[in-house]
């Protein structure tokens, strides 16, 4: 087991480095200068020369690419080019909060409505029911997030003016216990946007388990016990049929951030999602590399998570 | 007192028939192909009706001329059972959502082919268009117009050319690469396989969507390669910054596939036929085509086909964002950037109506295809 993880950290270890090696030559390769861009057209070539010397960009490629990769073992994110002097973790510690708020909103949407869904529609095999939880997950996989999300606004907020378009809550109001629950209806929308995804691929995924899971040998054996359908079914069968629904909505989590370029520029929030994109344009390369690298490390503990849950969960399963 | 069948003979005349057949049908393609060349444009036929009328006739004509290939070739090939062909269709016929996604699937493949004649007006911008900016719908309009005065109808008409060649050509592209390493891989193991499958593990722990932009910037951004881009796409006719997505898609769209092909052929190389085909003095190049890589194309077309909806997405999320086609590409995902800009106004929902729905529904028929083509392989196939 111990050395099994040791080989899984050390296979992350090599992808971490790979996908730095390729967002760095990707970003820092490209022509145009990012001092040029942060200071504008009228920045005097002094001061372009000077934050050049002070970002480190004068020195060579190579360099530039171990000094990164020094920082980042170290902790160190570096500094943003178009905030400076602020530096990149600030932005994401100030931008990760909202991404974080209506993505955890949007998962408990989803599985509040999709597992009982999905169970139900594998109970009910082959009726009318299962055949229109079918239908919504096939919809619900199919609706483009980001039109969805602009058919809600036209909708909802335009139309009827239930809601505001853009949600308007600060960002340290919404994790608090009261804001928690307050700023819900701020981020209906994006909730509703982003759950409406992952609420159609997780009812098919529990539904399609469920299913399976209902021919094991032991849930015949929980049957001839003579248990009460509800027990078998929501006991025995729903425990060991959500398993993959459960490593579903991790990565559903880490989806979420790549989503999040479509959906934030939709809805106009200022979150993860946001920064990215705005990191690309501006070519703020520090931010780029950085969001990319978290959300690589996310990735791969996830994986490696679920790879140990699965052997602790069935024993059948072993780690080699 | 049976006759005693010459099967030596009866294979030859079957050759016969089945090269006499194939001559046939490619001639009547042709013909059929020169037909929709010459004859049917929009140039020739100014009246819309009669334009569609045409339109509906000449399909009509192409699946009366494919049916009858069929059913010819199976008489010649089957004549008495049930071929593979007729279980699969039977299958597919059979999963309701599967008939729903072919049928849309078709009817979006129709629109493609036939976006010149089916639109309205035509694709060259014509000065006094600008009259028309924003117009609701009507009769003239049946979509009303965007800000340029263009027909929002005509160019989701265009649109779905776009969707579908960047769709399926980029999953046409990713197949052949990833069939040909997930072979490999797959057959030879060792240190081969550990290097490609651990670029597929780099590829696959980006945000797929931010690597493609990233890439897309770096390709925009590059001077020299922009500049070769835009000559290659220019004598193309296309769009340089769509060629540009359809680069970056195919770079990092292989992995999927590569996966599902190496798990494949780790079971299919131990199978006996594959033993037997050695054993026979096959060449490697046969054994690794003929005797594996073929086996494998089942999953792969289900891989392909939602593949192809994922595609058609990334391509709208792109051109959403701006990093997709220009402003003058009739794009579904420019459209609905377009639309998006006027979302406050409910005057002018239409704009992000009608594209969206295009879009939705499109790839509404690629996944629900791609899980009827995989229930009708293997319903217990986990893809």
């Amino acid at each position: 087991m111990r050395e099994y993880i040791a080989k899984k950290l050390a296979i992350a270890v090599l992808v971490l480095i790979g996908v730095y090696t390729i967002t760095f030559f990707l970003t820092f390769m490209l022509p145009g200068d990012p001092a040029r861009v942060s200071l504008g057209q009228h920045g005097s070539e002094e001061a372009v020369e000077l934050i050049r010397a002070q970002w480190g960009l004068d020195e060579p490629r190579y360099v530039q690419y171990i000094n990164y990769l020094k920082g980042f073992i170290r902790g160190d994110m570096g500094v943003s080019f178009r905030y400076y002097p602020r530096e990149v973790i600030y932005l994401i510690r100030y931008r990760l909060p909202v991404t974080a708020y209506y993505g955890l909103w949007s998962i408990i949407f989803a599985v509040a409505i999709s597992v009982p869904l999905g169970v139900l529609a594998a109970y009910k095999q082959n009726t009318v029911i299962d055949n229109i939880a079918v239908l919504i997950s096939q919809i619900g996989v199919s609706l483009p997030n980001f039109w969805l999300g602009m058919m809600l606004i036209a909708i909802i907020s335009v139309k009827l003016g239930w809601i505001n378009p853009v949600p308007d809550v600060p960002s340290g109001y919404i994790w608090s216990p009261v804001g928690f629950f307050a700023s819900l209806k701020d981020y209906a929308l994006p909730i509703i946007t982003v759950g409406t995804g992952m609420m159609a691929s997780n009812t098919r995924l529990t539904r399609s388990s469920m299913l399976e899971v209902v021919r094991e040998d032991y849930i015949t054996l929980a049957r001839s016990k003579g248990l009460s359908e509800r027990v078998v079914i929501l006991k025995h069968a729903l425990r060991n049929a959500l398993i993959p629904v459960v490593t579903n909505v991790g990565l559903q989590f880490l989806l979420l951030v790549g989503g999040a370029v479509l959906t934030e520029t939709v809805f106009g929030i200022n979150g993860i999602g946001k920064l990215y994109i705005d990191a690309i344009n501006y070519r703020d390369y520090p931010v780029v590399i950085a969001l990319t690298l978290i959300y690589t490390g996310g990735v791969v503990i996830i994986n490696l998570f679920v790879d140990i849950l699965y052997s602790k969960i069935d024993p059948r399963v072993s780690l080699r | 007192m049976s006759e005693i069948v010459d099967f030596k003979k009866l294979e030859e005349t079957k050759k016969k028939l089945n090269r006499k057949l194939y001559a046939q049908a490619a001639l009547v393609a042709l013909v059929l192909i020169l037909v929709r060349m010459l004859l049917i444009s929009r140039d020739n036929i100014d009246n819309w009706g009669l334009r569609l009328a045409i339109v509906g006739v000449y399909i009509l004509i192409w699946y009366l001329f494919l049916d009858q290939l069929y059913k010819r070739w199976r008489d010649i090939n089957y004549k008495d059972e049930r071929n593979p062909i007729d279980r699969f269709v039977h299958r597919l016929y059979h999963n309701k959502l599967a008939t729903v996604g072919l049928f849309i699937v078709l009817s979006v493949a129709i629109l493609a082919l036939f976006a010149p004649e089916i639109a309205l007006y035509g694709s060259e911008y014509q000065a006094d268009w600008k009259d028309y900016a924003l117009m609701p719908p009507s009769r003239e309009h049946p979509f009303g117009t965007v800000s340029s005065g263009e027909d929002l109808f005509s160019l989701i008409c265009y649109g779905s050319q776009i969707s579908l060649v960047l769709g399926i050509g980029v999953e046409v592209i990713v197949a052949v690469i990833g069939i040909a390493l997930g072979v490999i891989s797959g057959y030879y193991g060792g240190a081969i396989d550990k290097i490609i499958h651990y670029f597929t593990d780099v590829i696959m722990s980006f945000p797929f969507l931010i690597l493609v932009i990233v890439l897309v910037g770096a390709l925009r951004a590059n001077p020299d390669l922009n500049e070769r881009i835009i000559d290659f796409s220019s004598s193309l006719g296309m769009d340089a910054h769509l060629l540009m997505v359809f680069l970056a898609l195919t770079v990092f769209g292989w992995p999927g596939i590569f996966r599902q092909v190496r798990g494949q052929v780790f079971s299919i190389k131990e199978r006996d036929y594959v033993a037997a085909a050695k054993v026979v003095g096959a060449s490697r190049s046969s054994i690794l085509f003929r005797h594996i890589a073929i086996n494998t194309l089942g999953p792969v077309i289900v891989v392909m086909t939602l593949g192809i909806a994922g595609v058609i997405l990334t391509e709208a999320g792109l051109s959403f964002l701006g990093f997709g086609a220009d402003i003058t590409t009739p794009s579904w995902g420019r459209l609905l950037s377009e639309g998006n800009s006027f979302v406050t106004q409910s005057k002018y929902l239409y704009l992000a109506l009608f594209p969206g729905i295009a879009l939705f529904l499109t790839i509404l028929g690629f996944t629900t295809l791609g899980d009827g083509i995989r229930d009708a392989i293997d319903p217990r196939l986990k893809l």
